[in-house]
Parts: structure tokens; C-alpha cells; sequence
């Protein structure tokens, strides 16, 4: 047995899902699990964003990513591959654990032939234009939230699960998720998020997101289509389409050099 | 005095046996028709609505506004010392709450099509009762003005003032603002002593944008302190004002109109029936015409707040004549029944006839491109008719309880007064060849410069106009266009389909068209009225200028093609939110927002050549431009006014003349009778071009209401006159019967109607005022021509068989 597998099982043997019983009403446990699940390191994949705006005019960027942790956060380098205008322009990002505002990007302009530090963005504005925000797109601290069972016997794309709202009490989640409240449905079986539905507090939209196609990679559940749609009195005003696809984890040609200026600006 | 038997005796028989049955109906229909009053009928006094409306604007704007949202904002004018700790504080805390504020909505579900149902959510109750969310999109001030700024922490886009400054950084900030072209004029004032907060809403109703606007002003007044002065301006608190506006000056005129109908009832006839009977026909005739509007989904506008006075006032014709006869026939000591019965039965014909007219001329405005004009036509039409209707099946109704003999209020034979002696005067001013000549060679030269006149007749579209110079609102807009950019927006957006507005050909031919309306200085004043531009090109170049370290010489657009592509990159990850103002989810369409001074409609339209012209030139086949918008709007507006007013008229004086003819059995005697009535419409518009009254949407109205109510009364006297000519062949003899049937009452039915429109004086709204007078001197005119022009052409057409020089009938 290779250490990675022996790392997949010692991962599925700490499993949350073992320590959470189904019949548990305790929503606080539950969201914890869920924020800690092991979400993979060393990973490449690659990602559709196909974005739709309420007039039905799409924008469609491909991706391809790598990721990996480091004490106290996670580094992602994203390539652009389409459209060919920007292919070869790329992405990398440090997100702290911390969640500081000042979490660090940089990007490959290819007509510069070089690098440029752009400043995280706020925590509630869009990631790449899509309906997520980059709060969506990181891990929450469950301090900064206080979780309600609304159900114990729920049922979200045909997995029972629990019904839990959270509602962020501290200025700084408020503020960084812009929501009053989310609505997350979280698989019993897999203690995933399957389907969550936000309130916007800016315009009183809502947003519902699903997390489908869940598949388990390397041992780790991986959603590899994420819809959002935002809406607003029943009106749809866009909608993002994230397909993930050739999804890998512990891959032994991610490594440290992968997270530099130099493998940025080499492109694809 | 008996008239032949006909239809409108059987009627009124058969109301007077069964009136219980239609008073209980009437009473029916009210209830029904307050009810649908208080509940269905709304205000709607936008610019977009009263602009011609054709199916490809009204999908154009759909299209805009689903892709960028509400295009008019409601600013928060603050007056103070700006660039100061405690007036940048108390700014502070104004936008932080303002981007909480929160109003339940009447109307959001109808604003937008429901398009997403999502099962697996559970019962989606929308928002639900979640307090704590914002009816906000978004807050704009200086605190968090986009800036995209580069320094030690790399590119960023920025709130000029994320961080509460210190004093001593005031002054640099100041500085910044004042040279930055996107700041100074647009959300900071020249001096430094004005800013604004700009507050976009979701896409509202005309009722909610109201509540919004009314909630705003009360949600900002404890914000208000010495140093810290707020007012709330923009197009959104203009229409909620003019629309609280229009309700009150209903229910003023309304009130007003009905004092007046009170006393001129009392005078005329001193009996308490005598006044209930019409007062109810008039009061049920407005009731039933507003709740007409209610459920047919039309607003009340400034044009329809004109029909409850309106209505008042030509149905108080019809009563009149029909409890007039009814109580001569009463002191002649005819039974109530008989004389209710004799009334209706020898008032019908004309009641009907002058109703018809009049409401030709009110349907005339169907022809009209505006739905606002088109609705008023409909429904004034339908109130006339309403009156009508109610004045022969509810006023005998009510008559028939009268109770006591009536004594004869006026001797048989009495002295000629005044007024007769007026009459006499006017009509046998053409008696003579030889005055009759010079008089219509006077009335000729007159209407030679009435043309003059009406040639120089101009159009003119000013909702600010309306509220005079000392209104706040007035103030608002004119402060805020002085300081801190105009509050009149367009929207101009370039659809570039295939190569997309990314491609490096549009953005420069956007950016030679910005250039070329910034150069646009209004003609005749030579000010420049554009204030500011803003567009996806202040992005490119804001971050390209970021990008190569902030040198001033590098606020430009990027060299290469692939320098856009990157830079529009970047702005994608640093500030997506601020992206998707400018551009369309996927770069087909741009949007470059135009902020001019509040003007006249009029005088937008050169701006609009202007930026034709600019697109014939730099965009050319590039891309697609077409403009929306506030002042596109009025634009259209403006533009259509002319013609409706042409088309509305010919529409009235076709349909009037051909039922002249129709009523008259004659071709030329209905040509005739139709001319007098072309005289005081000339006069009216003559005068207007004269004095440098432009036609606007409310006098609009007017030509084709003058129309409709003068051609009363010549039906009255024409028909009189068709009577004895029919009878003696002798014209003179049949002037002077029509002349004694009808000179007092054309006399007295004029009198009404200037005292009754008369009532618009005290409106609060200038132009209401401006539509009394207009049309009261239409009045006027048209009692004028119907005196002394109706006879002296009647004399020159049909000759005078036995003349009796010397002799007046003009008292008999």
C-alpha cells in the first residue's frame, strides 16, 4: 500500500460521517464536520464557469487548476485555457485560514509578460464575475456563525439530510458574506453541503445553489457541478454553471514550485 | 310648449316607473366603483409613460433594463463642508444606513417575471418576513467611490475613503478629487461644499418608487445637522412630488368644482332638488369614470387629473338644460311626472348630440402615440357619456321626488338686461352689407395673424416647469446640476454583436464618441451641459493606469488587443460587481452613461443630433447604437406632440363635421355651422404661438376640448336657426329665433364653463393653472364667434328674404 493510499484511508477512517449520528439535531456539530471535511490536497483539476446573465447573454471562461494546503491555508494556481483570449493568463491565490481580507492574488498578463499583484477582493464581492462570492468559495469559521436545526429529516437531491440555517454573528461574517442567513441542506450520508439557499441582503435576492454530481476522488467527495442561480421575487437574474472535471488529488507533480510567480507566468 | 312624442319621453316614463329599481342600481355601481377607486386606481406621472410608446422602444428599454438595471437614481444632496472630519463622519454613517434601508413593496412581484422555480428548496416563500435586508442595490458616495488604485499591495479597486481619513489627510484627498475628472462634478461639487449619495433601487412601480421616495425623505432627516444640510433630488422624488401633487389638486378641484356647482345650481334654480338632482349626476358621472380607469389598468396622470373638474363641468350642461325646462314646465303648473316627462323628452336630442361632439373630440386622442393621451381621450369620452346617460335615467329619478309647486321664477315679459343687449349688439353687427363686410374682412386679417401666430407655435416639455422656481424640487435638481452634475441621464449603448465591445476598434471608437460629447456645448448658450460620461473605457483606462504604476500619462486605453483582454481581466477579479454596470455578461453590449443638465425637452434634441452625429463618425458600422433614458423620454415626448396634436384635431374636426352634417341633413349648412367653431381653436393656438406658449402635454388637450364643447353650442343655435329657416325661408327672421332660444343660454353655459375651469387657478401646478385659463379664453371665443361670426355667415350664405331694418329680436 502506497502512503497516499494509506493517507485516503486514515482520511476515511477520521471521516466525520462517523462521528455524526443521522438522528443528531445538534446543528452546531454537524456545520463543524462540514467546514472540516477534508477537501483534498495537492490537486489538479480543471473548470468550466459558464456564467448567464438575465438577459441570457453567457460568458464561458475553462480553467485549469492546481491546489495545495500550507500551515494555516491553501494556495490555488488557476490557468486560463479558454477563451483564446486569455489563454496562458493565469491566477494564483492565497487564502488564509484566517479569512483576512488581505488574502493575495496574482496575475499573468501575457500582453505585460509579467506578473501583477492584485489585492484580494472583499470577501462578499463576486468571484470571477460569477454568482459566488469568494466567502462562498472558502471555508467559514463556524465561531462566526450560530446554526439552527430547521430539519432533521430532510431530503435534498433524493439524500436524506439535515435542514440547518446559520446565521452569521460576528460583523466581520456578516460582512464578508453579505447574507442574513443561509439555508443549508447537508447530505446525512456524505456530510457535504448538497444544496444551500442564501438571503442577499443587498436588493433582498436570493440565492440558491446546488452542489450535484457528487463523486468521491481520492477519497474525498467532490461536487463537480455547483449551479447558482440568484433571483429576486421569483425572477431569475443570473445563473453560474461550474462543471469540474479530471478532478485529481495528491498528485505528485503539485508541489511547492507550482505556487510561484515563475510557473505563473509559464503558462499552460 | 309641448314637444312631438319620441324616444326620450318613453325612457323617461319608464324611469319614473321604475326608479326605486334604477337608484338602487346607480347606488350599486358606486359602491362598486369607490371600491375599485380605492383599491385598483394608481398614479403614474413618469417621463417613460407619457412618451410615445411603439413596440421596439418598449422592448429596447426592457431589454436595457434587464441588463443593467434601474437607470434613474434618487441622490442624496449633502451641503457642507465636505472635506472635513465631522461632515465626512456624518457621511459615513448616512450611506452605512442607507445601504439598510429596507421598505415592503407593494408591487415586486409584478415588476419582474417570475422566471425560477426550483424544487428541492421546500415551500419557497421568497424573502419571506426576513427583516434585515435592503431594497438597495447599491450606495454610491464618496466613501466608497471606485478607484482603482496601485501601491505596495498591488492593484486594487478601492472606496476612495474604505477607511475613515484622518485630518490631516484631507486636504490630499481633496486634492485627489478635485483632479480626478471622474469624481469632481459628479459625486463632489466644485467647491468642495456639496456631495451625493446615489441610491440604486431595484426596477419599481410607480407606487413603491413613490413610498421609497416619501420613506427616503423621512429615513434621512435625522441625519440632517448644522453643517450637514440633505435634500433628496433625481427623477424618482420629482415624480413621487408631482404625483402627491396630482391628488391633491384632485381632490382641491374636486371639492372646488363642486362649491361652484352648488351655488351656480342654487342661483340658477333655489330649489334643494334642483341642485342634488345634478349634483349627484355629476358626482356619480366622475365616480364611475375614475373607476373606469381603475380597472382598465390606467393611471391617474396630469392629464387625467383634469377629467373629474372636466366632467363636472359639461355635465352640469346637460342637468342644466333638463331641470331648466323641468321647472319652466313646473311654474307653467305641469305635474312633476309630466314635467320630468316633457323635460327629458325635449332636452334628449341636443343632450345627446353635444355629448356625442364633445366626446368625438376627447375620443380624438385615441390617434395619439401616447398612452397617457390616449387613455385621457378614452376615458373622457367615457365620462361624458356617463354624464349623459345619468343626466336622462338618474336626474328624472331624482326630480320625480320633488315635492310642492313650483312658482314661476321669471315674468314672461321683462325689460331687455345686458346680456341681451350684449347679444343684440353682437349679432346685429353683421346685419348691415356694408358692416357685415368689414366685419369679416376684420375677422379674415385677425385670423391671417392667428396663422402667423400658429406657425410660430412651439412645443416645450418641462416636468420642473410645472412646480414653479421656489418648489424644493425645483431647487433640488438646480443645485445639484450646478454642483455636482446633472440629474437628466441617457444611456447610450453600443451593441458590437460579433467582434464584442472588448475588441480594441470599439473601445476607441467609443472613446472618440466620449470625447465628442463631452466637446457638445448647447447651442445659443454655448454652456456645456454634458456633465460627466462614464463607461467601461473609465475602467480599461483606470486599471491600465493602475497597471503601469499611476502615472497620469497612462489613464488610456491599452495599446494591444491583448492588452484589453488582460486588463478587462483584472478588472473581472478586482472588481466584477462594478464591471457588470458598464458591460453585459458577455462583453456584446456596453453601456455609456451621459449626465446633462435638467432642460426642456426641446432643447435635448441637439444634444441627440449631436450624438447621432458622433455615431455616423466614429462607430459607424463597427456597432449598433441606440440611446434610452430620462431625456430620450421627453425626447419622444416632445416629438410627438406636434402630430398628435394634428392628428387629434383632424381626427375631432372629421368626426365633428361629419356629424354636423348628419345633424343638419345638409352639406353646407353643416360646413357653415362647422367654421365659427374653427375660429376660436385658431384663436386659442394663434394666441399660444403669439405669446410664446409652447404646446405642452396639457394644453395639448385643449384645441380638441374647445372643439368639443363650442360646437355645443352652435348646434343649439344652428339647429334653432335650421328651424325657422325650414319654416319662413327667411334668414334674418331664423337668426333672431335662434338668437331668442339661445343667446342667454350660450351666454349662461359659457359662464359656467370659464367659472368652472376657472376652478384650475388654484392649482398648485402651473401648468393645471395655465390649462384653466387657456381654456376658458377658448370659451370665451368661442360664445364670440358663435354671436357674431355664426350669424353674419349665415347672412352671407343664405341671404335675408324680408329684412326689418331697425328691429331687434334679439330680447323677444
Amino acid at each position: 500500500m502506497r502512503l497516499r493510499d494509506l493517507l485516503v484511508l486514515a482520511a476515511f477512517l477520521a471521516s466525520p460521517a462517523w462521528a455524526i449520528s443521522p438522528d443528531s439535531t445538534d446543528a452546531d456539530a454537524i456545520m463543524r464536520e462540514v467546514e472540516d471535511r477534508d477537501l483534498g490536497d495537492r490537486g489538479t483539476s480543471r473548470m468550466q464557469i459558464v456564467v448567464t446573465d438575465k438577459a441570457g447573454h453567457s460568458r464561458t471562461r475553462t480553467v485549469q487548476t492546481r491546489g495545495m494546503k500550507f500551515d494555516g491555508g491553501r494556495r490555488e494556481l488557476m490557468l486560463f485555457d479558454s477563451p483564446a483570449e486569455l489563454r496562458n493568463a493565469g491566477l494564483l491565490s492565497v487564502d488564509f485560514d484566517e479569512g483576512s481580507a488581505t488574502d493575495d492574488q496574482w496575475l499573468y498578463l501575457p500582453s505585460m509578460n509579467r506578473t501583477t499583484r492584485i489585492a484580494g477582493s472583499e470577501k462578499s464581492s463576486s468571484f470571477m464575475g460569477t454568482d459566488l462570492t469568494y466567502a462562498d468559495m472558502t471555508k467559514a469559521d463556524p465561531d462566526d456563525y450560530a446554526y439552527t436545526m430547521v430539519e432533521v429529516n430532510a431530503e435534498a437531491g433524493g439524500e436524506a439530510a439535515w435542514l440547518i440555517e446559520a446565521r452569521p454573528v460576528t460583523d466581520k461574517a456578516k460582512e464578508e458574506t453579505g447574507y442574513l442567513k443561509t439555508q443549508v441542506w447537508v447530505s446525512k450520508d456524505k456530510l457535504v453541503p448538497l444544496q444551500a439557499k442564501a438571503w442577499v441582503i443587498a436588493g433582498k435576492k436570493l440565492k440558491y445553489t446546488e452542489y450535484k454530481n457528487w463523486k468521491k476522488v481520492d477519497g474525498v467527495w467532490i461536487a463537480h457541478e455547483t449551479v447558482v442561480r440568484t433571483t429576486r421575487d421569483g425572477a431569475l437574474l443570473s445563473t453560474s454553471v461550474l462543471t469540474t472535471s479530471d478532478v485529481r488529488f495528491g498528485v505528485d507533480d503539485v508541489t511547492e514550485a507550482d505556487f510561484t510567480q515563475q510557473r505563473l507566468e509559464r503558462g499552460l | 310648449m309641448a314637444t312631438a312624442r319620441n324616444r326620450f319621453h318613453a325612457l323617461a316614463e319608464h324611469v319614473l316607473g321604475m326608479r326605486w329599481l334604477y337608484l338602487a342600481l346607480v347606488a350599486v355601481l358606486v359602491v362598486g366603483a369607490v371600491s375599485a377607486i380605492s383599491t385598483m386606481l394608481r398614479v403614474d406621472n413618469s417621463t417613460e409613460y407619457f412618451a410615445a410608446s411603439d413596440a421596439e422602444s418598449k422592448a429596447f428599454l426592457d431589454e436595457f433594463r434587464a441588463e443593467f438595471g434601474r437607470d434613474e437614481m434618487t441622490y442624496v444632496l449633502a451641503e457642507g463642508d465636505v472635506f472635513t472630519v465631522e461632515f465626512l463622519t456624518q457621511l459615513r454613517e448616512l450611506h452605512e444606513s442607507l445601504e439598510r434601508f429596507d421598505l415592503e413593496l407593494l408591487d415586486a412581484e409584478e415588476q419582474e417575471e417570475a422566471t425560477a422555480t426550483f424544487d428541492g428548496f421546500g415551500e419557497d416563500e421568497g424573502w419571506g418576513d426576513e427583516a434585515g435586508g435592503s431594497l438597495v442595490d447599491k450606495v454610491t458616495s464618496l466613501i466608497n467611490f471606485r478607484r482603482t488604485v496601485s501601491d505596495e499591495r498591488g492593484v486594487r479597486v478601492v472606496g476612495f475613503m474604505d477607511e475613515p481619513p484622518t485630518a490631516e489627510e484631507l486636504p490630499g484627498l481633496w486634492e485627489t478629487a478635485k483632479n480626478d475628472r471622474t469624481m469632481l462634478g459628479n459625486i463632489v461639487g466644485h467647491g468642495g461644499h456639496h456631495t451625493v449619495i446615489a441610491v440604486k433601487t431595484r426596477i419599481l412601480s410607480e407606487r413603491d418608487s413613490d413610498r421609497v421616495s416619501v420613506a427616503l425623505r423621512e429615513y434621512i432627516e435625522p441625519y440632517e445637522a448644522e453643517g450637514f444640510a440633505l435634500s433628496l433630488t433625481g427623477a424618482p422624488p420629482m415624480n413621487e412630488t408631482l404625483n402627491r401633487m396630482v391628488i391633491e389638486d384632485v381632490n382641491l378641484l374636486i371639492t372646488l368644482a363642486t362649491l361652484f356647482m352648488i351655488v351656480m345650481l342654487y342661483v340658477l334654480f333655489r330649489r334643494p332638488i334642483a341642485v342634488i338632482g345634478p349634483l349627484v349626476v355629476v358626482s356619480c358621472s366622475s365616480t364611475f369614470t375614475m373607476a373606469a380607469m381603475a380597472l382598465a389598468g390606467a393611471p391617474l396622470t396630469l392629464l387625467t387629473n383634469v377629467l373629474p373638474a372636466f366632467i363636472c363641468c359639461v355635465g352640469l350642461g346637460d342637468s342644466i338644460h333638463v331641470v331648466s325646462v323641468w321647472r319652466d314646465l313646473r311654474a307653467q303648473g305641469l305635474g312633476n311626472r309630466e314635467a320630468i316627462v316633457e323635460a327629458i323628452g325635449s332636452t334628449g336630442t341636443p343632450i345627446v348630440l353635444t355629448s356625442l361632439t364633445t366626446a368625438a373630440g376627447l375620443a380624438s386622442f385615441y390617434l395619439s402615440s401616447s398612452q397617457a393621451t390616449r387613455e385621457v381621450g378614452v376615458a373622457g369620452a367615457f365620462g361624458v357619456m356617463a354624464a349623459m346617460t345619468l343626466s336622462l335615467v338618474l336626474l328624472p329619478a331624482i326630480l320625480s321626488f320633488a315635492r310642492g309647486a313650483v312658482e314661476a321664477s321669471e315674468p314672461k315679459e321683462r325689460a331687455p338686461d345686458l346680456t341681451d343687449r350684449f347679444i343684440a349688439a353682437c349679432t346685429n353687427l353683421s346685419r348691415e352689407r356694408g358692416p357685415r363686410t368689414a366685419l369679416l374682412a376684420t375677422v379674415l386679417a385677425g385670423v391671417i395673424v392667428l396663422f402667423w401666430g400658429l406657425a410660430n407655435l412651439g412645443v416645450y416639455h418641462d416636468p420642473l416647469v410645472w412646480f414653479g422656481k421656489d418648489s424644493p424640487v425645483t431647487i433640488g435638481i438646480e443645485t445639484m446640476d450646478a454642483e455636482v452634475g446633472g440629474t437628466a441621464p441617457a444611456s447610450i449603448v453600443i451593441d458590437a454583436k460579433d467582434a464584442g465591445v472588448r475588441d480594441l476598434r470599439v473601445l476607441k471608437a467609443m472613446e472618440k464618441l466620449e470625447a465628442h460629447i463631452l466637446q457638445y456645448r448647447q447651442p445659443g448658450t454655448g454652456e456645456a451641459v454634458v456633465t460627466n460620461v462614464s463607461s467601461v473605457l473609465d475602467v480599461l483606462r483606470e486599471t491600465h493606469q493602475a497597471l503601469k504604476g499611476g502615472a497620469e500619462a497612462e489613464y488610456r486605453l491599452p495599446e494591444s488587443q491583448r492588452g484589453v483582454d488582460d486588463t478587462l481581466l483584472v478588472f473581472e477579479n478586482a472588481g466584477p460587481d462594478e464591471l457588470a454596470e458598464f458591460v453585459t455578461g458577455d462583453y456584446s453590449r456596453a453601456k455609456m452613461v451621459v449626465r446633462l443638465k435638467w432642460m426642456d425637452a426641446s432643447s435635448y434634441q441637439p444634444f441627440a443630433a449631436h450624438v447621432d452625429a458622433g455615431v455616423d463618425e466614429f462607430v459607424g458600422e463597427l456597432a449598433e447604437v441606440n440611446s434610452t433614458g430620462t431625456i430620450y423620454n421627453v425626447l419622444r415626448v416632445v416629438d410627438s406632440l406636434m402630430t398628435d396634436l394634428a392628428k387629434s384635431f383632424t381626427g375631432a374636426l372629421l368626426a365633428i363635421t361629419v356629424m354636423m352634417i348628419a345633424l343638419f341633413g345638409r352639406l353646407k349648412l353643416g360646413l357653415i355651422a362647422m367654421l365659427p367653431n374653427l375660429l376660436p381653436i385658431l384663436f386659442l393656438l394663434g394666441f399660444m404661438g403669439l405669446t410664446g406658449i409652447a404646446i405642452d402635454f396639457n394644453n395639448l388637450l385643449i384645441a380638441s376640448i374647445a372643439l368639443g364643447i363650442a360646437v355645443d353650442d352652435t348646434i343649439h343655435y344652428v339647429h334653432q336657426f335650421k328651424i325657422g329657416f325650414d319654416r319662413t325661408g327667411d334668414a334674418e327672421d331664423a337668426i333672431q329665433r335662434a338668437i331668442a332660444h339661445t343667446g342667454r343660454a350660450l351666454v349662461s353655459t359659457t359662464a359656467v364653463l370659464v367659472i368652472g375651469f376657472g376652478v384650475y387657478l388654484s392649482s398648485r401646478l402651473i401648468s393645471l393653472q395655465r390649462f384653466g385659463l387657456l381654456i376658458g379664453l377658448a370659451c370665451i371665443a368661442a360664445l364670440l364667434s358663435d354671436l357674431i361670426v355664426t350669424p353674419a355667415l349665415l347672412r352671407v350664405f343664405y341671404g335675408r328674404k324680408s329684412p326689418s331694418p331697425g328691429e331687434s329680436h334679439a330680447s323677444a
